[in-house]
C-alpha cells in the first residue's frame, strides 16, 4: 500500500482466544472480546485505550457494531471490510493509515468464530449463483482443487508434492501445544485419505475448528513504553482479483502476484532477510502458489520446492510454524492467527518451533477462492 | 437507462437456454467477449452489449471430482474454455468424472433443468466419429483446439 511509512506502527499485543471446540452457545463476539482482553493483558493497555476497531466474522454482518456494543467502546475509527481469510492483513493496513492519520491512537484487530460447534454450513452459508451452483462444486474446496489440477498440469505438480505441505505443517505442529491435531502424519496417509475434490483429500484440506485472536497495534512511538517487545509493520500489500473461481483469468498466479512486491518495496528488504514465512494453508496447493508469487522460487516451481521436507522442521525455509489452517487450527478466516504466529516468532516466544535469530517475518493472507491477496512484512527492533 | 425494469442479462441468458442455445455477449467498443452477461461491459464501462450465441465448442481449462455428496455418486465441475474467448463453470456428462482430463475437447448442451432449477449449460466430449476419414473438412477443423485467439478480459485464457 503505497504512502504508508515502513516502521510508523508496531504490534504490541497479540493472543489467540480459545482454539478447537468451544462450548455451546458461545458466540464469535465472546471469543472476539476473550482474545481482545489477552492482547490487552500481554501488552498492558486497557479497554478503555482502544479508539479503533477492525474486525470481520462470517457469522455476525455487522460486526464492528456488534463489537463496540459488546465492549461498550465508542471508536474514532472502525472498519469491518470483509475479503475472507486476509481480511485482517487488511485490517492492519488500515490501521497503519488511520494510525499515520492521527485517526486513532490504538487499534483493536479481532476475529472469532465458531464454526466447528454451529456446522460450516450454519458459520459461512453461500450466496447463489447461477453461473456455478447448477454444478454443484464444494466450495472452496473444489476451486482450490481446480487450481491443483491446473498447477498439476502446468508444471507436472504431483500429488506426493501436494502432501508434502501437509506432512511438513503436522510436524511443526506437533511442536505447537496449541495445535489441534496431536498424531503424526505421512504423505500416505494424505494420499490415501477420503478424496473431497480431485485431487485434494481431506488432509490436503484445512481443519475446521472454532477460535479467534485479537491484535493491539499503535504507533512506534507508544509502543516503546509497553510491556512486549514492539513488532514492527515493515511493509504491508494488498490486492484483490475475481470474486469467483469461474473468473480467475490464471488458475496457478494469484494476486500475491500485486501484494507481495507492493509488501517487499515498502520493507526495502530481500527476500533472503526473511527468516520465516507463515502463508495462509487453506488447502495444500496455497503455500506452494503463494511461494512462487512472492518470488520465493519461480512459478511452477513451488511442488519440488517443498519436497523432500524443505519446508518441515530442519528445511531450508521455515513456513508455517504453528502447524498452519492445515493442522493447527483454522477457524474461517485464519488470516489473524497467520499474523500472530509471526508476531510470536519475531518475539522469539515460539519455544521448540521458534526459529532461531528470527528478526523478519512474513505473514500472507488469502481470501475467497484465491480471491484476495494480501502480505504483511514484520520485523524486531534490530530489522527497523 | 431503465431497461432493468424489463429485462435482466440473467433472465435474456434463460431464455437463450431455453432454446438450447448458449449465448455471451461482446462489448462493441472493444470487440470482447463477456461472460458472465452484464448491463455494463467491465473495464470499458460501455453499455453498447452485443448478444451472441456460441457455437457450442470449447476446451477443458480445468477439472475436478467432487466426492462429498454421500446420497450421491461423484459428480465433474469442470471450466471450460469456450472457442469464442470466454470461460465458464460447467460440467462434462456422458463419461466417467475422472475421465474428464485438461485440454479435452467438448460440445454444449443444455440441460433443461427442474421446477426449481432453470436451465443451465453442460457440456458433453466432442470427439465423435466425425473424426474419421470420412468426416467433412469443416467438422473436424471444428474438433481441434482453437489457435490463439483474442483474449477476454475476464476469467478468460490470456
Amino acid at each position: 500500500m503505497s504512502g504508508l511509512s515502513r516502521g510508523s506502527v508496531a504490534v504490541v499485543g497479540a493472543a489467540e482466544s480459545d482454539l478447537g471446540q468451544v462450548a455451546p452457545h458461545t458466540s464469535p463476539l465472546d471469543l472476539m472480546a476473550q482474545a481482545t482482553l489477552r492482547a490487552l493483558d500481554d501488552c498492558g493497555l486497557k479497554l478503555a485505550d482502544i479508539d479503533g476497531i477492525f474486525c470481520a466474522t462470517s457469522q455476525v454482518r455487522l460486526s464492528t457494531l456488534a463489537l463496540a456494543e459488546y465492549l461498550r467502546l465508542k471508536p474514532a475509527i472502525f472498519d469491518g471490510t470483509i475479503i475472507g481469510g486476509s481480511s485482517f492483513m487488511s485490517h492492519l493496513a488500515h490501521a497503519q493509515a488511520a494510525i499515520e492519520a492521527g485517526l486513532c491512537e490504538v487499534a483493536l484487530i479481532t476475529y472469532g468464530s465458531t464454526q466447528r460447534t454451529v456446522s460450516r454450513a450454519a458459520a459461512s452459508p453461500r450466496e447463489y449463483n447461477y453461473y456455478e451452483a447448477p454444478y454443484r462444486p464444494f466450495l472452496p474446496a473444489s476451486a482450490y482443487a481446480l487450481a491443483a489440477a491446473r498447477h498439476m498440469h502446468e508444471f507436472g505438480t504431483t500429488r506426493e508434492q501436494l502432501a508434502e505441505v501437509a506432512v511438513a505443517a503436522r510436524q511443526w505442529a506437533l511442536l505447537n501445544p496449541a495445535a489441534w491435531e496431536k498424531e503424526p502424519l505421512t504423505i500416505e496417509q494424505v494420499l490415501k485419505s477420503r478424496m473431497v475434490s480431485h485431487p485434494l483429500t481431506v488432509r490436503d484440506c484445512c481443519l475446521v475448528t472454532d477460535g479467534g485472536g485479537a491484535l493491539i497495534v499503535t504507533s512506534a512511538t507508544r509502543a516503546k513504553s509497553l510491556r512486549q517487545k514492539p513488532v514492527y509493520v515493515l511493509g504491508v500489500g494488498e490486492a484483490i482479483g475475481h470474486a469467483t473461481i469461474s473468473n480467475m483469468p490464471d488458475l496457478t498466479v494469484t494476486a500475491a502476484t500485486e501484494s507481495g512486491p507492493q509488501a517487499f518495496k515498502m520493507a526495502g528488504i530481500k527476500h533472503t532477510d526473511v527468516s520465516m514465512l507463515s502463508l495462509y494453508d487453506a488447502f495444500t496447493i496455497t503455500p506452494i502458489l503463494f511461494l512462487e508469487d512472492l518470488g520465493f522460487c519461480p512459478k511452477g516451481e513451488g511442488g519440488r520446492f517443498v519436497a523432500g521436507g524443505s519446508i518441515a522442521p530442519g528445511g531450508t525455509l521455515a513456513v508455517n510454524t504453528s502447524g498452519g489452517g492445515l493442522s493447527y487450527c483454522h477457524p474461517g478466516m485464519y488470516g489473524l492467527l497467520v499474523m500472530i504466529e509471526a508476531v510470536r516468532q519475531v518475539r522469539g516466544e515460539c519455544g521448540r518451533r521458534q526459529v532461531p535469530d528470527c528478526e523478519i517475518a512474513l505473514a500472507h493472507g488469502n481470501g475467497g477462492v484465491l480471491s484476495s491477496q494480501c502480505t504483511v512484512i514484520f520485523g524486531s527492533d534490530a530489522a527497523r | 437507462m431503465d431497461e432493468l425494469k424489463t429485462e435482466s442479462p440473467l433472465g435474456r441468458f434463460l431464455e437463450y437456454c431455453k432454446r438450447g442455445e448458449l449465448a455471451y455477449q461482446v462489448c462493441r467498443d472493444d470487440n470482447t467477449p463477456v461472460f458472465f452477461p452484464r448491463v455494463v461491459a467491465p473495464a470499458t464501462g460501455s453499455t453498447n452489449l452485443e448478444w451472441r450465441v456460441s457455437k457450442g465448442l470449447g476446451t477443458v481449462y480445468s477439472t475436478t471430482v467432487v466426492c462429498v455428496a454421500r446420497d450421491q455418486p461423484p459428480h465433474n465441475v469442470a471450466l471450460i474454455d469456450i472457442d469464442e474467448g470466454f470461460r465458464m463453470m460447467s460440467r462434462v456428462e456422458d463419461i466417467d468424472p475422472l475421465e474428464v482430463k485438461i485440454g479435452m475437447r467438448v460440445r454444449v448442451r443444455i440441460h433443461p433443468g427442474d421446477e426449481k432449477q432453470p436451465p443451465y449449460p453442460v457440456f458433453t466430449p466432442a470427439l465423435t466419429p466425425d473424426l474419421s476419414p470420412g468426416g467433412s473438412e469443416e467438422t473436424r477443423a471444428s474438433l481441434l483446439p482453437p489457435g490463439v485467439g483474442s483474449g477476454m478480459r475476464d476469467g478468460g485464457a490470456k
